[in-house]
């Protein structure tokens, strides 16, 4: 323990004594271990903690998939879930909940709030408390009495001003009354951008229809069964269930996914482990670089070391004290790392729009934890001794009669150290080129992301959601209507070019698409091969606006829209993929689902 | 093998061949030598004569390419790296031409290097090298650095490295060719001074003044032993 006490104090004096060589490594490091920190809390919390739910691990979403039309992730039916429900032994609760979107009216400035329809038991299957008042009582999943209220902490503080009096409240939820029962504690915004829950009132239709697929079910596992039991039993049911209906389950299998699995989604874990390689690779780069000049340092250092040989220093204790410096050296970046890691994280979260940061699970839980501190010291370890291992090695092996004589050649690299050298520039070149190639390809994918808007110039167009209540507008008819008049008011407003509406504004819904199966008039669907389309109800205007050129055929009119023959307008990849060779217009096409209204 | 009690260090037959780019240099010869406790050895010999050479191998600094040597009974030359490591922190003190201080490194700090690296408590190397110091006359500069030192004083410094860890025998290589003549008569009456208390020394030099210090004299030409004679007084 003494000679590693006097190793460390000298390591301390030679990195004191080339204090600027020292700043400009330790610099170095800081940038590759910052950056791998501030990846690393991101990663922890999308990948690691994306739910903030004690014994998060206990509970598995059980969703549909269809492989053979890419759909990894999908929605089930409501008698598929009451089936699970009352079949399994795995799960002591299943819950299940779907997306709304509802209009908070009555009480301040109308809002547009992001509301979950959750059954009675979604909060108890989770295992999470409220701040205030109760969760849903089971006789409030029936319709009729189903009109209460959770709201998020984040909604209770901003729109009633954490009013510890909210409870019993009543507001207008697209113009019904709802009372609100609860409110969620903080940080709670399960299923991710949570600002309100409803109960899941199903209705008598909907218990029936296992082609309507509206639910995302959670099960929370009975203690002692392990999700490949669990997994292997809803196999089992979804077998049977498959087997009693088999034209709604064709091509559908059932899936398990960890609870934070399914929050984060393919695309996020994908995007974050690329992103941890790439700061990995930043770090190589920097141990190399820093590599490089340990060597040179070292070198310049051949008479102390064989000094120390000559006095009775085994290799290894040269070793061992040419690491100990390398390590300190990174530890020092280490420090200044955590700083930097702290201010990239500030810059990741302060310039994130917070409308697409509440849809990302975990993204509240970012910040700088003691598992972040860990890593840290655990790559500065590991980044000191790979940038020190080699130098060591390699100038711990010295011609030591040579060296010590007056005339000697003193601090001639050697051939060894030489090659090595060039090994570490050819490494650092080689992942800098590949950084490199990824950050270019990764601008060109970006700038072409932006471009491809460039027809229809994004900065110049306004988009707003609306939805509109069922009590008030229960027809078609009703609802056509307002869309009219509610265009005609926007074309009069002198600062507007021109206004149309789409069911789905492009680009705004992530990497949601609501793609829906459609048939071919004359032209039966091949077993296993259904064909999807996303579907989009726009006004007749609404390609002018989005500058998006007719190649064939017409555009729609506004006598399209009264009661004549249904028309679609199909896009240019659709039309190659499922009318290859021949001309589509003329032919009829139709939901799969034969939804009469438009 | 069994040596009779006086003999440290015996060569049989040893040869150095240097290898470089297809060249071989043979430094030395069939070199036979004998070297008694307390006996205090001069090698002398033009430059290039391999006397550097041999005192590296004496000193298990290098290897042997062939022959035997044996040191206190023990039987060196064909060891590893890490025990003539071990043998030569133990047993052999070094003083060089160059001082070969370490400039980082204070003169306590310099000085408790070998017995470091033997693994000595704190305490024990504390006392051993005020002791060391004392007996060159440097304990008064414990905290000093080596470039804070004349030439004389930091080769004063090296003898107490040499002697700190109570070597079997000092391998002294030019101990003076860096020092003006007031500085290496001072370093060459404090060896003599060592000997006269028991040190066995073993010096390599090429001036003929500091050669007579020694009881014996080596004489090498070509990697070989030419001459070999001995002082019956020395002068001071």
């Amino acid at each position: 323990m003494n000679n590693i006490t006097q190793d460390f104090r000298y390591a301390l004096r030679m990195l004191w004594k080339h204090r600027f060589a020292t700043l400009i490594c330790a610099c170095a490091l800081a940038l590759g271990i910052g950056a791998n920190t501030a990846i690393f809390s991101m990663a922890e919390a999308f990948l690691a903690h994306p739910v903030p739910i004690d014994g998060a691990g206990r509970i598995l979403a059980l969703v549909n998939s269809q492989p053979r039309h890419n759909i990894l992730t999908s929605s089930v039916a409501v008698p598929t879930y009451l089936e699970w429900q009352q079949q399994t032994h795995s799960f002591d609760q299943m819950a299940a909940y779907n997306w709304d979107g509802v209009n908070f009216t009555g009480d301040g400035t109308p809002q547009k709030v992001q509301d979950f329809l959750v059954t009675t038991n979604f909060f108890s299957t989770l295992g999470v408390q409220l701040r205030l008042g109760r969760i849903f009582l089971p006789e409030e999943g029936q319709p009729g009495q189903n009109q209460r209220l959770i709201l998020s902490y984040g909604l209770w503080e901003r729109r009633y001003a954490s009013d510890p009096n909210i409870l019993g409240k009543v507001v207008q939820v697209d113009g019904k009354p709802f009372t609100i029962v609860g409110v969620m504690g903080k940080g709670f915004n399960f299923p991710t951008g949570a600002e309100a829950w409803l109960p899941f009132a199903f209705a008598p239709n909907q218990r029936v229809d296992r082609n309507d697929r509206p639910l995302w079910v959670l099960g929370h596992l009975k203690p002692q069964v392990t999700i490949a039991q669990a997994n292997a039993e809803m196999l089992t049911i979804a077998q049977h269930q498959a087997d009693a209906f088999p034209d709604a389950y064709r091509d559908w299998e059932l899936r398990l996914l960890s609870l934070g699995d399914f929050a984060t989604g393919d695309l996020t874990r994908q995007y974050t482990l690329l992103l941890l390689g790439a700061v990995a690779f930043v770090l190589l780069i920097a141990c190399a670089d820093v590599a490089n000049v340990q060597f040179a340092r070292v070198s310049g250092r051949q008479k102390e070391l064989a000094v120390r040989t000559a006095m009775g220093a085994t290799r290894s204790r040269i070793v061992r004290q040419l690491l100990i410096e390398s390590v300190l050296l990174s530890l020092f970046g280490a420090v200044l790392g955590i700083f930097l890691a702290q201010w990239i994280l500030a810059m990741i979260l302060s310039h994130m729009p917070p409308d697409v940061a509440r849809y990302v699970a975990g993204w509240n839980t970012i910040h700088l934890d003691l598992g972040a501190l860990i890593f840290t010291f655990v790559i500065a370890l590991a980044s000191g001794i790979l940038s020190g291992i080699a130098p060591s090695l390699l100038n711990s092996r010295t011609n030591i009669s040579e060296t010590l004589k007056e005339s000697g050649r003193g601090a001639s690299s050697g051939r060894a150290r030489h090659c090595m050298r060039s090994a570490f520039v050819i490494a650092e070149v080689s992942l800098a080129l590949v950084l490199l190639v990824g950050a270019g390809l990764l601008v060109k994918g970006f700038h072409a992301l932006l471009t491809v808007n460039q027809t229809y110039h994004p900065e110049t167009l306004l988009t707003f959601y609306f939805n509109l209540p069922d009590m008030q507008y229960p027809q078609p008819s009703a609802r056509a209507e307002f869309d009219d008049r509610l265009l005609q008011s926007l074309a009069s407003i002198p600062q507007l070019q021109s206004a149309a509406m789409v069911t789905t504004v492009p680009y705004a819904d992530g990497d949601y698409v609501d793609a829906q199966h459609f048939l071919i008039e004359a032209r039966p669907e091949e077993r296993g091969n259904s064909r999807a389309a996303e579907i989009q109800t726009v006004s007749p205007n609404y390609f002018s606006l989005m500058d998006i050129r007719l190649r064939d055929g017409r555009l729609f009119t506004d006598s399209d829209a009264d009661k004549t023959q249904p028309v679609a307008v199909i896009s240019l990849s659709l039309a190659r993929r499922h009318f290859p060779g021949e001309n589509p217009l003329g032919r009829k096409i139709r939901p799969a689902a034969d939804k009469s209204e438009n | 093998m069994t040596e009779s009690n006086g003999t440290l260090i015996k060569m049989e037959g040893v040869k150095k061949v240097f290898y470089t780019d297809e060249v071989e240099t043979h430094a030395l010869s069939e070199i036979h030598l004998v070297i008694n406790k307390g006996e205090y050895i001069s090698i002398a010999g033009p430059s290039g004569c391999g006397k550097s050479t041999l005192l590296s191998i004496l000193g298990l600094l290098d290897s042997p390419t062939d022959g035997s040597y044996w040191l206190n009974g023990q039987r060196v030359s064909k060891l590893t790296i890490s025990e003539r490591t071990r043998i030569r922190n133990r047993e052999i003190g070094f003083i060089f031409q160059a001082f070969n201080l370490i400039g980082d490194l204070t003169v306590y700090e310099n000085v408790e290097l070998p017995l470091t690296y033997r693994g000595t408590g704190s305490a024990e190397r504390k006392q051993k090298v005020q002791h060391a110091l004392e007996r060159v006359g440097m304990a008064h500069r414990l905290r000093h650095y080596p470039s804070q030192l004349s030439g004389g004083q930091q080769q004063r410094v090296a003898v107490a490295r040499a002697l700190v860890g109570d070597p079997l025998i000092l391998m002294a290589d030019e101990p003076t060719g860096n020092l003006d003549s007031k500085n290496g008569e001072a370093v060459m009456e404090l060896l003599r001074d060592l000997h006269r208390n028991g040190a066995t020394i073993c010096m390599v030099t090429h001036d003929e003044r500091y050669a007579n210090f020694a009881e014996r004299n080596i004489h090498l030409f070509d990697g070989r032993i030419v001459e070999e004679s001995r002082e019956v007084s020395v002068s001071a």
